[in-house]
C-alpha cells in the first residue's frame, strides 16, 4: 500500500466579488501518494490553480474562501492551521512553481539572494556559508553556473528564470511540489528541457508533484495519475493508463483528446469542443457539462451525475451505471 | 555609472546658458527701467542717464548679455542694483532659511507620506483606509496660503504657542514647514498607496508568500523597494520645487528666503540679483534631479544596467 501524502476531500472554494459569488472549485476529491505525480488537466478557468492555491492557503485574502472540505497533509489538516503554522509549511513541505517565470522573481534582488531567502527562512540555524553552499548546490542541480547567483533576474532568459524558480521551490526538499503550468510561458525546446529536469529532480528527491497543465502530451510524459477538471469539478480521475488507454471516458475527456490535431491523418480543421465553459458564477443544473455534451439526456439536465468507479478510474457521468 | 554622472553634469552647461539667456531677455526686453525705478519719478533725464551708465544698462541687448556672460564665466555675477552688494552675498544670506524650510517640509512629507501610504495599502478598503483617503483628498485640494492662515489663527492668535512670523529660532519654522508639507505629504501618501497596491498584486509577491516569508518581510523587503521608485521621483521633484522657495509660505510667515528675494528682484528689475538667484536655484534643482536618478540605480538594478551602457 502506498503512503498517502495529500488528501483532499470535498473541497469547495468560492470567490466573492461585488456582483456575485464565483464557484471556482466544487466538491473536489484528490489523493496523492508520496513520490507520485498527478496531472491536473483542464481548460483555463476550470479551477486548477484555485485548487493549488487552496493547498498552499494562498487564496486572495478576503476574496477567495474555502467554504467546505478538508485538506490533509500527512494526515494533519491544513485548513485548520494558523497563518503562522502555514508559513512554516510553505516553501518547506509544500512549494509552488508559478506559470510565468518572467514575473515571479523580484526584480530588485539578486537571484542568489532570492534562493537563499527560502533556505534562511526554513533553516534558521544555517550560517551564511552553509546557506551559500546550498545555493551553489541548487544552482548546479538545475543546471545553472553558481557564479551567476549575484546577477539580477533581468539578466536571465525565461527558461533560466524558471530554473531559478525551480531551484527556489526545491531548496528545502519539499514533500509536495505544486507546478502551475510551469512550462506554458516557455518555448517548446526549453519546455522539454525544463520538464525533463523537473522529472529527474522529482525522482531524485522523491517529491510528489501536482502538475497543472492543459497539455496532454506533457501529462503522458510525466504523470502517474491524471485528474481532469471541468467547471470546478473533477470529472474523470485515474492512472495515466486509464486515461490514455482505458475504454470508458467522460464525454469531455473524449472531446479533449479529440481536439488534439492528429499528425497522421490529413484534416483541414481542428476539432474543438463546441460551446464555452459555463460561467462559474452561474453553473448549469445537473451535470455541468450538459450544455456542450453530445450525449446529453434529460437526466443530465436535472440530476448531478453519480461517480462511476471502475478499478482505479472514476468518472462523473450519467452514461455509466 | 561615473560616465553617466559626468555626462549629466556636462549637460548642465547648455541648460544654465539657456536659462540665463531667457532670463536676461525677459528682464531687458520687458518695459521698465531699473535706473528710473531706483531714482524715483522726480529724477532728471541726466541723472537717469548717469545711473544707467553706472548700472551698465545703457548698453545694447547683445553687448549687455555678452558682458554679463564673460564676467559670470569668471565667477563675477555682478552686484545688486539696489544694495550694491555682490549678488551671491544676498543669495547665500537668504538660502539657509529656504533650506531649513524646504528640508523640514520634505522630511515631514517623506516620513508621513511613505508611512501612511504603506499603512493604507496594507489595509486596502478598510475603514481607516477610506478615512485617510478622504482626508488626503481634502488636504491636496487645500491651498497652502489658507492652511497657513488657519495655523496662524489657531496656534499664534488663539493658543499663542507659536510665533506667527520670523526666522530666528527653530520653532519659527514649525508652522511654515507644516504648511509647506501638507500638499507634498498628501501627494506622497496617495502615490505610495497606489504604487504599493500595484506591487502587492504582482507575481513575485505571491512567490515570496509561497516561500513562507512573513507578512512584514513581504511588505518591507519585497514590496517596498519596488514600490518606492515613483515615490523617489516625486520626492525629488518636490524638493526641487521647495528649494526654489515657496513664495507663498515665505510671504505668510515673513521668512526672508530665496522666494521673497526673487520676487523682490523682479519688482525692482534687479537683473543681476534675479539671474544669480534663479541660476542658483536651477543648479540645485538639476543637482537634485541627478541625485534622484542615481538613487534609482541603487533601487532598481535594471536601471543601473541602463546607465552603464
Amino acid at each position: 500500500m502506498e503512503e498517502k501524502l495529500l488528501e483532499i476531500k470535498d473541497l469547495c472554494v468560492e470567490y466573492h466579488t461585488d456582483e456575485d459569488n464565483v464557484y471556482a472549485v466544487n466538491h473536489v476529491d484528490l489523493t496523492i501518494n508520496k513520490g507520485e505525480t498527478l496531472g491536473l488537466v483542464g481548460e483555463t478557468g476550470a479551477g486548477k490553480t484555485t485548487t493549488a492555491l487552496s493547498i498552499m492557503k494562498l487564496l486572495p485574502i478576503k476574496i477567495g474562501e474555502i467554504t467546505s472540505g478538508e485538506i490533509k497533509l500527512n494526515g494533519s489538516s491544513i485548513i485548520s492551521k494558523s497563518e503562522e503554522e502555514m508559513r512554516k509549511i510553505r516553501g518547506k513541505d509544500i512549494s509552488m512553481i508559478f506559470q510565468d517565470p518572467m514575473t515571479s522573481l523580484n526584480p530588485v534582488y539578486t537571484v542568489g539572494d532570492q534562493v537563499a531567502e527560502v533556505i534562511k527562512l526554513h533553516y534558521p540555524d544555517y550560517n551564511s556559508s552553509q546557506v551559500e553552499a546550498r545555493v551553489d548546490e541548487l544552482f548546479l542541480m538545475v543546471g545553472l553556473p553558481p557564479e551567476r547567483k549575484t546577477e539580477f533576474p533581468h539578466q536571465f532568459s525565461g527558461g533560466m528564470k524558471q530554473r531559478i524558480v525551480i531551484a527556489m521551490a526545491l531548496a528545502c526538499e519539499p514533500q509536495l511540489l505544486l507546478a502551475d503550468e510551469p512550462t506554458t510561458a516557455l518555448d517548446v525546446t526549453i519546455q522539454a528541457q525544463v520538464l525533463q529536469m523537473m522529472k529527474d529532480l522529482k525522482e531524485k528527491l522523491n517529491t510528489a508533484m501536482i502538475l497543472i497543465t492543459h497539455d496532454l502530451g506533457v501529462v503522458a510524459q510525466t504523470c502517474d495519475q491524471v485528474a481532469i477538471m471541468y467547471a470546478g469539478e473533477i470529472i474523470e480521475n485515474g492512472t495515466v493508463e486509464d486515461i490514455f488507454e482505458g475504454k470508458d471516458h467522460h464525454p469531455y475527456t473524449i472531446g479533449l483528446f479529440g481536439s488534439i490535431p492528429d499528425m497522421e491523418t490529413k484534416s483541414k480543421r481542428l476539432h474543438p469542443i463546441d460551446g464555452l465553459m459555463p460561467d462559474p458564477s452561474n453553473l448549469p443544473k445537473g451535470c455541468k457539462f450538459n450544455p456542450r455534451c453530445p450525449h446529453c439526456k434529460d437526466i443530465c439536465r436535472e440530476q448531478e451525475p453519480p461517480v462511476y468507479v471502475n478499478g482505479t478510474q472514476t468518472i462523473r457521468c450519467h452514461l455509466f451505471k | 555609472m561615473h560616465k553617466y554622472i559626468i555626462k549629466r553634469l556636462l549637460m548642465l552647461i547648455p541648460v544654465m546658458l539657456g536659462i540665463s539667456f531667457i532670463l536676461y531677455s525677459i528682464m531687458t526686453l520687458t518695459p521698465g527701467d531699473p535706473a528710473q525705478l531706483i531714482l524715483g519719478p522726480g529724477a532728471t533725464e541726466e541723472a537717469i542717464e548717469l545711473k544707467r551708465q553706472e548700472l551698465g544698462t545703457d548698453k545694447g541687448f547683445w553687448e549687455g548679455y555678452v558682458d554679463w556672460l564673460t564676467n559670470a564665466v569668471q565667477g563675477d555675477f555682478g552686484t545688486s542694483y539696489r544694495s550694491k552688494e555682490p549678488v551671491f552675498n544676498e543669495v547665500f544670506a537668504r538660502f539657509p532659511n529656504t533650506l531649513k524650510l524646504a528640508s523640514s517640509a520634505i522630511i515631514l512629507s517623506v516620513i508621513f507620506g511613505i508611512g501612511i501610504g504603506i499603512f493604507q495599502a496594507v489595509r486596502q478598503y478598510s475603514m481607516s483606509d477610506n478615512i485617510i483617503s478622504g482626508i488626503t483628498l481634502v488636504l491636496t485640494s487645500m491651498p497652502d496660503f489658507w492652511i497657513g492662515l488657519i495655523l496662524i489663527i489657531v496656534f499664534a492668535v488663539w493658543l499663542k504657542v507659536l510665533p506667527a512670523s520670523g526666522a530666528n529660532h527653530w520653532y519659527n519654522f514649525i508652522m511654515p514647514a507644516l504648511t509647506a508639507s501638507v500638499g507634498y505629504t498628501a501627494g506622497t501618501i496617495r502615490l505610495t498607496r497606489s504604487s504599493m497596491l500595484e506591487v502587492i498584486r504582482s507575481d513575485y509577491i505571491r512567490t515570496a508568500r509561497a516561500k513562507g516569508a512573513a507578512e512584514k518581510t513581504i511588505i518591507f523587503k519585497h514590496a517596498l523597494k519596488n514600490a518606492l521608485l515613483p515615490v523617489v521621483t516625486l520626492i525629488g521633484i518636490n524638493l526641487g520645487w521647495q528649494l526654489g522657495g515657496t513664495i507663498i509660505v515665505e510671504q505668510i510667515f515673513a521668512i526672508p528666503g530665496i522666494g521673497t528675494l526673487m520676487i523682490g528682484a523682479v519688482r525692482s528689475k534687479d537683473t543681476p540679483l534675479l539671474m544669480a538667484s534663479v541660476l542658483f536655484v536651477a543648479f540645485l534643482s538639476a543637482l537634485i534631479n541627478l541625485i534622484t536618478d542615481i538613487l534609482y540605480a541603487y533601487i532598481d538594478p535594471r536601471i543601473k544596467a541602463e546607465y552603464s551602457k
